[in-house]
């Protein structure tokens, strides 16, 4: 296995490279099963496209890749793409000021509560901020 | 032999599970999270539920199939595939794709002495524009740590392999231009259509991880 | 001939068409740009703050700057909410795969080409 000068293939995220910055690691096999987009995702990738356009300019796609590159390893490495990304643009909408951190958090309680009284399990877990 | 594997998940991106209908598996707190900043969004007055639907369309609309049309042009008309190659947008413009603004696009070209394969190791940089949303192998931990250091051992995981005297050229996308790869014409294409010569050219063609057959 | 569906290209979210776009990633003219086509480069090797788009695995690695792309605003500051500006020269820079890793298993005539900032690169003659 092929490996570069000046670093060891053990995933750390010290020594000047970040958590994203993954070229040239090991990282195991490819998992080439394939899944359609939830609706939840194909709206996220629709939000993030609306706000970073000229017309919107809430933020940057750079503006989003930053605050995703400060997410922890764990996190990182164990959540999804679109997992990411609405994280992403929750936290640049509040850094921005058009949410305040409290309206996202009235609005989720509302929003799992509205779910579970037609029955439908939710996940009482939370978004890190 | 590296430590990763004791990790957990690593070079393994989850997707969240095919949505059917709403009782299939509990919410999770990201789709949650996506619905309550749609409302307050919406509600503030940013975005509208129409502009939400349409990107959503648009997205639906661009699909490997649009870039397997332009594949089936170029590789028919010589003029138009020069013109692909030295300036991409303008090109798909001719054919009434506008890729917007966020990124650039460039056609990098297969030929006998060169095989192009495409990733971006940073995030997953991708051009949506044409070939729609990325698979989930694109955009995993694996594909983009191993493609610049192994790409032939990740084509051969896809079941392609170079010979040793073709140069493979990887292109890791780091900036704003978004590449896609213009795969050779396969023999035994002699006077097919654009419609059959499209048919042949999947979208792991136009990333370099698969090469067309007739 | 791909006949564009309504949505496609629309202006209702300010999407134009043709070159001349003007949103923070566009292509702006380039003024003066160091390098040209040939010119043999490395890539700066410094500690990074902040929001960076030079992969750790090229800092202070030899190429060749393969071509130009254009000027484009500086990531590094857009990521902060600032207008990126000076825009950056960007080059798609050619590295030979054997000189990028220790004992990289394919043949010596493999290469990588990135796209990296002027300010990322020094001149290597």
């Amino acid at each position: 296995m092929s490996e570069p000068k000046r670093r060891t293939l053990k995933r750390k995220g010290a020594a000047g490279r970040a958590v994203h910055d993954v070229g040239g690691l090991a990282m195991g096999p490819i998992d080439r099963e394939e899944h359609d987009l939830a609706l939840w995702e194909k709206r996220t990738d629709a939000m993030l496209r609306l706000l970073v356009t000229p017309g919107k300019r809430a933020f940057t796609v750079d503006g989003m890749r930053r605050v995703i590159e400060d997410y922890g390893q764990q996190a990182y490495d164990r959540t999804t793409y679109y997992e990411k990304w609405i994280r992403a643009v929750r936290n640049l909408v509040v850094e921005q000021e058009l949410l305040t951190r409290e309206e996202v958090e009235a609005r989720m309680a509302e929003v799992r509560a509205r779910y579970k009284k037609t029955g439908r399990k939710v996940s009482k877990e939370n978004v890190p901020w | 032999m590296h430590d990763d594997h004791d990790q957990g998940h690593h070079g393994q991106d989850r997707h969240a599970p095919p949505q059917k209908d709403h009782d299939a598996g509990p919410m999770s707190a990201y789709e949650v999270l996506e619905e309550a900043v749609r409302a307050l969004l919406i509600e503030k007055g940013v975005l509208t539920p129409e502009e939400i639907a349409a990107q959503v369309d648009l997205m639906d609309s661009r699909n490997p199939a649009l870039g397997a049309k332009v594949v089936a042009h170029a590789w028919t008309d010589r003029a138009f595939k020069k013109r692909l190659v030295a300036d991409t947008r303008a090109a798909l413009a001719e054919l009434g794709i506008d890729i917007g603004t966020l990124a650039e696009f460039r056609v990098v070209e297969n030929t006998p002495e060169v095989h192009n394969v495409i990733v971006c190791t940073l995030c997953s940089c991708y051009p949506k524009m044409l070939l729609g949303i990325p698979p989930a192998w694109y955009k995993s931990l694996a594909y983009r740590s191993r493609t610049v250091v192994d790409p032939r051992g990740v084509l051969a995981e896809f079941g392609v392999s170079i010979p040793d005297d073709v140069t493979v050229r990887v292109h890791d996308s780091t900036a704003d231009l978004r590449y896609i790869v213009l795969p050779m014409r396969p023999k035994g294409t002699k006077g097919w259509s654009e419609e059959k010569l499209a048919a042949i050219v999947t979208r792991d063609c136009m990333i370099g991880t698969a090469l067309p057959r007739a | 001939m791909v006949k564009a569906r309504r949505g496609m290209g629309s202006r209702e979210w300010g999407v134009g068409s043709g070159h001349s776009i003007r949103g923070p990633h566009s292509a702006l003219p380039i003024p003066h740009s160091r390098f040209a086509p040939g010119d043999a480069v490395r890539v700066s090797d410094r500690a990074v703050v902040g929001h960076c788009r030079t992969p750790w695995y090229l800092r202070g690695k030899a190429g060749v700057i393969a071509s130009v792309h254009g000027t484009f605003r500086d990531p590094e500051t857009l990521a902060y909410h600032k207008p990126g500006l000076p825009a950056q020269p960007l080059y798609k820079v050619r590295f030979r795969q054997r000189e990028l890793w220790d004992r990289y298993a394919g043949p010596s005539g493999d290469e990588l080409e990135v796209d990296i900032y002027e300010h990322w690169l020094e001149n290597r003659e």
